[in-house]
């Protein structure tokens, strides 16, 4: 039973000196015999979801605790009270997750949650912790989705909502790029641009693969050809068959990147590889087409537990990894104590369990009031407070001791108990987040490994912060355009004479706004577009002018928090206000989108665009978009058609052709939001007096912003809401400093101009001729 | 474990068993209740950022770790990220063993970290206070004036022997040294060249060209070997960290020319960058260095057992006798080695002909002679 400090002290303190007189005392039959602790201890729980039906993962996780719980406890051993961590285990693949983060979310007794271990899983959970801020640590959570939802605290003004979701592994984002990078050198080194293929699993870990790389690629000078989700109905093993079909028919090098999950996958894959390239070399096969497996979870048990046959098989397959930096000798400590090397699961669990151990620590020496804090906080705010407390230091020194192992627990223990919160490394590496953003982890290492003689071989280490030992790989989360590129990009676009362009008197100006999409998880297409109706009436348009093209019900959803109210942001205007909606979206087709452009009116397309070449004519496009390097068709998709049904490139390409050849306007500026954009508006390429933009080229994605965590939805794309931003604060913005805007602010697409040698200056001319009515 | 130690432990174990009464009340400690421990302790202070180098360093982690787990020893190993942190790091342990002279638990402290030899041969006398607190500086070989221990891994006659056996597989060697000025780098070098220049093959190795590989449109004579010596810095502590461009145009050197030379790249941590870019390149082969290198485009390796010769210093500190005040333990001790791993056919073949036993024993002989001979 626990007793006070005090008394603790006082009774050693007796027995150290009474001890050996003691010894030789004897006890009488009325002696009550009191057993008494040195320290006082103290209870607290913490519940792991992890999946446990895996006996080997079950295992590997049971052993990992074991043996942190025992550093934390050696460590406490210096003072005098000592906090003990009882875990509550659960598997993630056979509990009602829901019911679970349900029952957890609500339970006191549980200071916090780690895992679950699996991104699918772990929407089910956060959904729920969210709601009452219960701290979720989550080990290996790799999807962009999930982290920038949870994990980044949204802005209400100058309000930072607290953080609750603690994210220890860099989103695979910054996977990706590392994944690229042996390719990349290759490239470098052989001045080449090689073909590259991506095959990724269709959940929410393949998907930040699949929107990703083909960003980095291109800035990689990694050409993708070829960007696949592979599931039940399109399994992987058929899709890597087409690919290698498709790439031992090219004369070029190229490349295969396969994210994976399985070892089984890896040793059909290596079956099939060997089958196409049998009697070759194996370097001659290795220098015309590489393969490369993204594994998180590769491990050596796995691989021992195949058949010999299969083992041979993996000879050489190399592949990449989220792994812990190796200066923490954890690595090392772990494979000498258990004869395997850990998993990254392992290293990130080990990191996870010791900081809610270290934060526990903090609330049990400090009180749970802190001088300066809330009174009134919930137990879940003053444990994600002593979280954010120990990760976000206060002393002047920034030494990162790397304290997992108990010596040097001990010592940042007692850092913690004198008032010091210095930074620390655990298993894995820096326990740091994003200062700006409080919770996503700051840095994550990656193994870039190599099967050898059966065995794992670790050829190099990456980190997206890069220090003297492992390489740098710039994550693409924090990327910025670069502007210079940027620059050579417009220049290159924009490098024909197009000097003897002249243009009639302008007589009018009219704008089409179109939200193409449909269903209340597509809000952020109505309100985008709501946005720039708004931003056009503000600039004098009045509603004959502006032809508005929405599906009103997504603000009258059940699911809309503020029923009737559409916003880009939580702290912006009502954009329903006041705003004229000309056609219900629900009720038309592509087609008739192109009949309004056209000036093609009917008894159903009572308004359209009037022909004039004198009119500025302005298309904006919100909605999703299709493409050939992953659906087939290039296309702006119409709600929820079937590939090949909404306003494809030939579409584009009739439209304006004919609008072009009846001299239907003066100038036609397309601005397009949807994925894989480019694809579809270079149809107009060549076309006199038209300009296009994008947010993303014909490879890539484009992407949303601010993320609503009462609704969860998304507000906003990134790509509409800077082109917003750039010609509201500047209404004489040029259409060269606007790309320069867009380009360097949207994350993660590339932001395009298309046909700027056929539509003028660009550099003394803006969209204000669009968007702000002339008298 | 010594005399003093085993009594603390009795006394310390007689204390926590016992009681003290207070009228009819009798307090007991709990005996099951964790109690911090005294088992004796292993730290370790490396360069920075030198662990994780899948070689020396690490190959010291494990040693550590190893011999620590099979006698029982707590161990602390410190990697830190920058000089200052280390110096920190140094300057906190030398002044803690200074002032807790009366700390009975038995310390040992390993400093495998060369940038800091001024500060270590400048303040090891604070080692003297402490009855209990031992220290071990690698690798050097001079000795400590005052408390201390030193070891030593002389590398000469291992590379002597790779210098004597590389040609036969490969003709054009490249060796890429770190600089000129280190000790450790430059004996490294000159036991590479003068094993490259020994004439252990001529005779039968000209032979073997002529009748095996005689398909070739021409012979390549053994005279053709070639070394050449890159040196990546001029100044002491120069060529370990050099950047990634600098090592890719040594790669682009290397695949220039008709035949790619093996590198024998002894730089440290632009050795290991080496390796890997020459791995995913293509770009040619490579010796390991300082570990037994597992890879198709390594077909030798020059190995320092390091682990196995902390292993035997940190027994020896345990044994009555205690640390001896230097060692050198190099290729007649069997702590330095040529491994060779031949993953082609035509590696295989030649190995078969000409790197039999008895002629590595031949070489090996040498070698031990000549490391000899320059005083190790």
């Amino acid at each position: 039973m626990a007793i006070n400090r005090l008394s603790a002290s006082l009774i050693a303190g007796a027995v150290l000196l009474s001890g050996p007189l003691l010894l030789t005392s004897c006890s009488r039959d009325d002696d009550r015999i009191v057993v008494c602790n040195r320290y006082t201890w103290i209870d607290r729980s913490v519940a792991v979801v992890a999946p446990l039906d895996d006996p080997l993962e079950k295992a590997r996780l049971e052993r990992t605790a074991t043996w942190m719980l025992d550093n934390f406890r050696d460590a406490q051993l210096s003072g005098d009270v000592c906090v003990r961590i009882n875990l509550q285990w659960y598997d993630e693949n056979s509990e009602n997750l829901e019911e679970l983060a349900g029952r957890l979310s609500e339970d006191d007794g549980v200071a916090a949650i780690i895992g679950p271990f699996t991104s699918d899983h772990m929407v089910s959970f956060a959904n729920i912790c969210q709601q009452n801020g219960k701290p979720l640590i989550a080990p290996t959570i790799t999807s962009d989705e999930v982290i920038r939802r949870y994990a980044i605290p949204t802005k209400t003004g100058t309000q930072i909502t607290r953080p609750f979701f603690w994210s220890l592994t860099e989103t695979d984002v910054a996977f990706s790029e590392v994944v690229l990078s042996a390719q990349a050198a290759l490239n470098q080194q052989f001045r080449l641009t090689s073909e590259g293929i991506l095959l990724s699993p269709d959940n929410l870990d393949g998907q930040t693969f699949f929107n990703w790389t083909p960003f980095q690629a291109e800035n990689l000078g990694v050409r993708l050809v070829y960007n696949r989700l592979y599931n039940e109905d399109n399994d992987f093993l058929t899709m890597f068959r087409d690919a290698l079909d498709y790439e031992s028919g090219q004369k070029h090098p190229s490349a295969n990147f396969c994210v994976i999950s399985d070892i089984h996958q890896m040793v059909d894959a290596m079956k099939l590889r060997r089958l196409l390239f049998q009697g070759q070399s194996e370097k001659s096969v290795v220098d015309s087409l590489r393969t490369y497996f993204a594994f998180s979870r590769i491990s050596q048990e796995d691989i021992d537990q195949l058949s010999s046959q299969d083992r041979l098989i993996l000879e050489n397959a190399q592949g990449f990894a989220p792994y812990a930096d190796p200066t923490t000798g954890f690595e090392i400590s772990y494979e000498e104590r258990f004869g395997v090397r850990p998993t990254l699961s392992e290293c990130k669990f080990y990191d996870g369990l010791m900081l809610a151990a270290f934060a526990i620590y903090k609330i049990t020496i400090y009180g749970q009031d802190m001088e300066g804090q809330d009174p009134g906080r919930t137990p879940n705010e003053i444990m994600n407070d002593a979280i954010y407390d120990i990760c976000f230091p206060n002393s002047v020194r920034q030494i990162s001791a790397t304290v997992w192992r108990a010596n040097l627990m001990k010592l940042y223990l007692e850092s913690l108990r004198s008032g010091l919160f210095p930074m620390f490394r655990g298993a894995s590496g820096n326990i740091g987040f994003d200062t700006e953003t409080c919770s996503p982890a700051s840095g994550t290492f990656y193994i870039h490994w190599q099967i050898v003689d059966g065995k794992i071989q670790i050829l190099n280490y990456f980190s997206s912060e890069g220090n003297h030992r492992v390489g740098p790989a710039t994550a693409a989360w924090r990327f910025f355009y670069d502007e210079n590129t940027a620059q050579k990009r417009f220049a290159l676009q924009a490098s024909d004479d197009n000097t003897s362009l002249t243009y009639p008197a302008l007589t009018d100006q009219y704008a089409v706004l179109v939200h193409a999409s449909e269903g209340f998880g597509n809000y952020r297409h109505l309100a985008d577009v709501l946005n720039i109706y708004q931003h056009l009436r503000r600039g004098g348009f009045d509603d004959d002018h502006i032809i508005l093209i929405a599906d009103p019900s997504i603000a009258y959803s059940k699911y809309n928090p503020e029923p009737g109210t559409i916003r880009t942001s939580p702290d912006s205007p009502d954009l329903m206000v006041n705003a004229v909606i000309d056609y219900d979206a629900s009720l038309l087709t592509a087609y008739d989108i192109s009949q309004i452009l056209m000036g093609c009116r009917s008894d159903r397309l009572d308004v359209v665009v009037p022909s004039n070449p004198g009119h500025n004519v302005f298309l904006y496009w919100s909605g999703h978009g299709h493409s050939r390097l992953t659906d087939g068709t290039d296309e702006f998709q119409w709600r929820r058609t079937p590939a090949g049904d909404g306003f494809t490139r030939q579409m584009m390409l009739n439209t304006v052709k004919q609008m072009h050849d009846s001299q239907a306007y003066r100038k036609l500026l397309i601005v397009a939001e949807p994925c894989y954009a480019e694809s579809v508006v270079n149809a107009v390429d060549g076309i006199p007096g038209v300009l296009a933009m994008t947010g993303a080229n014909s490879n890539e994605q484009s992407w949303a912003d601010h993320w609503n965590k009462e609704g969860s939805f998304w507000m906003s794309d990134r790509f509409s809401s800077n082109l917003a931003i750039a010609v509201r604060e500047s209404p004489a913005i040029t259409y060269r400093d606007l790309y320069l805007y867009c380009a360097q602010h949207t994350l993660g697409s590339h932001a395009c101009i298309v046909n700027a040698a056929h539509f003028g200056n660009l550099y003394d001319s803006g969209p204000a001729e669009f968007v702000i009515k002339k008298d | 474990m010594n005399r003093f130690v085993l009594l603390m432990l009795t006394v310390l174990s007689t204390i926590t068993l016992s009681c003290s009464r207070d009228g009819n009340t009798i307090y007991c400690l709990d005996p099951e209740e964790p109690v911090p421990s005294t088992a004796p302790l292993v730290t370790v202070i490396y360069n920075a950022d030198a662990l994780g180098d899948r070689s020396y360093n690490d190959i010291i982690y494990r040693g550590v770790e190893h011999v620590a787990r099979e006698n029982g020893l707590r161990t602390a190993q410190l990697s830190p990220q920058d000089y200052e942190e280390g110096l920190s790091y140094l300057k906190t342990m030398f002044d803690r063993v200074s002032a807790n002279a009366m700390d009975s638990v038995r310390q040992l402290y390993i400093i495998c970290a060369a940038g800091y030899d001024d500060y270590i041969r400048a303040n090891n006398h604070l080692f003297e206070n402490n009855p209990y607190a031992d220290l071990l500086y690698l690798e050097t070989s001079d000795s400590l004036v005052g408390k201390g221990s030193t070891l030593h891994l002389p590398y000469y006659g291992a590379m002597y022997e790779m210098g004597a056996l590389l040609p036969v597989l490969d003709r054009e060697l490249l060796f890429i040294a770190a600089n000129p000025v280190d000790v450790t780098v430059s004996k490294s070098v000159e036991g590479f060249a003068s094993g490259f220049n020994s004439d252990y093959y001529d005779v039968d190795y000209n032979r073997y060209y002529q009748t095996v590989w005689n398909n070739y449109d021409t012979v390549i004579d053994v005279a053709d070997k070639n070394l050449r010596i890159m040196y990546l810095g001029s100044e002491s502590g120069d060529g370990f960290n050099v950047p990634d461009s600098t090592l890719l145009r040594i790669t682009g050197y290397m695949m220039g020319g008709m035949d790619s030379p093996t590198a024998i790249p002894v730089c440290g941590g632009s050795g290991y960058q080496l390796c890997y870019l020459i791995d995913i390149l293509n770009a040619g082969r490579y010796a390991g260095i300082d570990h037994d290198v597992l890879s198709p485009n390594s077909p030798i390796s020059c190995v320092k057992h390091i682990d196995r010769a902390l292993e035997l210093c940190i027994r020896q500190w345990l044994s009555p006798q205690g640390l001896p005040k230097h060692q050198s333990l190099g290729l007649a001790d069997g702590y330095t080695e040529v491994i060779r791993h031949f993953y082609n056919d035509r590696d295989r073949e030649i190995a078969d002909f000409f790197i039999t036993d008895s002629i590595m024993n031949v070489i090996r002989q040498d070698a031990i002679k000549q490391e000899k001979e320059h005083g190790y």
